[in-house]
């Protein structure tokens, strides 16, 4: 099993840092493209909400994130001290609406949610734990 | 993310390169707002050399499509490559945009 162990301060450029550790982790360990792109999009839409809406304005924080390649999937847990946030109950947009009535926003989430095979929270010790499990087929041919 | 603007017929082409993000989607929006302030009404995004986008990326197009929209001008986008795409899909985007696979048929647009 490959590990990985990130812990980075709640700001956007710090985002940027994890995704691209993130690209690297998953280049390295012969990760398929897509897989990489999805597990990328993912914690990037999660990190971003807990940095945008998680904590006061101004207030410093921590968020660690792990994630450990197994033969044919990857497990993340992401750990924040924002406030209480359970993903899995977020209402997803709905996505039929023509241009007008569309909401500005909600994608996020949703997104997790259709590229995750998995998403577990639990909150603990005051704090949000976030697990998602993505599968993959390591034989699989690239598409892109 | 590098963002290119050019003037081609009537359309203001935008060209998004590399990442669009939490991080860098206000600098389009300015962009492309701007083009709006000059009344310029019909945009077309050119995403070809565009690797990644988020929710971010897609709030701003759909901010701006509104906008275009109630100013009755055109909204279009190309070269979206696949992995692109199927976040447009996810997202439900590919029923409310209109996009063309090449930058030339998008052009003809009248």
């Amino acid at each position: 099993m490959k590990k990985l162990s990130i812990q980075i301060e709640n700001t956007l450029s710090e985002v940027n840092r994890l995704i691209l550790m993130v690209e690297e982790f998953g280049e390295k360990n012969y990760l398929p493209p897509e897989t990489i792109f999805d597990i990328s999009l993912s914690l990037d839409e999660l990190v971003t909400n807990i940095v945008s809406y998680g904590f006061k304005q101004g207030e410093k924080s921590k968020i660690s994130i792990e994630i450990a390649i197994t033969e044919d999937e990857v497990a993340i847990e992401l750990i924040d001290n924002g406030i209480e946030f359970d993903p899995t109950k977020s209402v997803d947009p709905d996505i039929t609406l023509p241009i007008e009535e569309r909401k500005i926003g909600g994608l996020g989430i949703f997104f997790v949610k259709q590229k995750m095979d998995d998403i577990l929270y639990e909150r603990k010790n005051n704090q949000n734990v976030i697990k998602l499990i993505k599968k993959f087929n390591k034989n699989k041919k690239m598409e892109i | 993310m590098e963002i290119k603007e050019e003037k081609i017929n009537s359309f203001t082409v935008v060209s998004v390169k590399g990442k669009l993000d939490a991080s860098n989607s206000a600098r389009l929006e300015e962009k492309l707002l701007s083009i709006l302030d000059k009344n310029e009404e019909n945009i077309l995004i050119n995403l070809k050399e565009l690797d990644y986008i988020s929710s971010s990326g897609l709030r701003v197009l759909l901010f701006t499509a509104k906008k275009i929209k109630e100013l009755k001008g055109k909204f279009l986008l190309c070269e979206l490559a696949p992995h692109i795409k199927e976040i447009f899909e996810i997202a439900g985007f590919t029923a409310i945009f209109t996009i063309y696979a090449s930058k030339e048929e998008a052009l003809e647009v009248k």
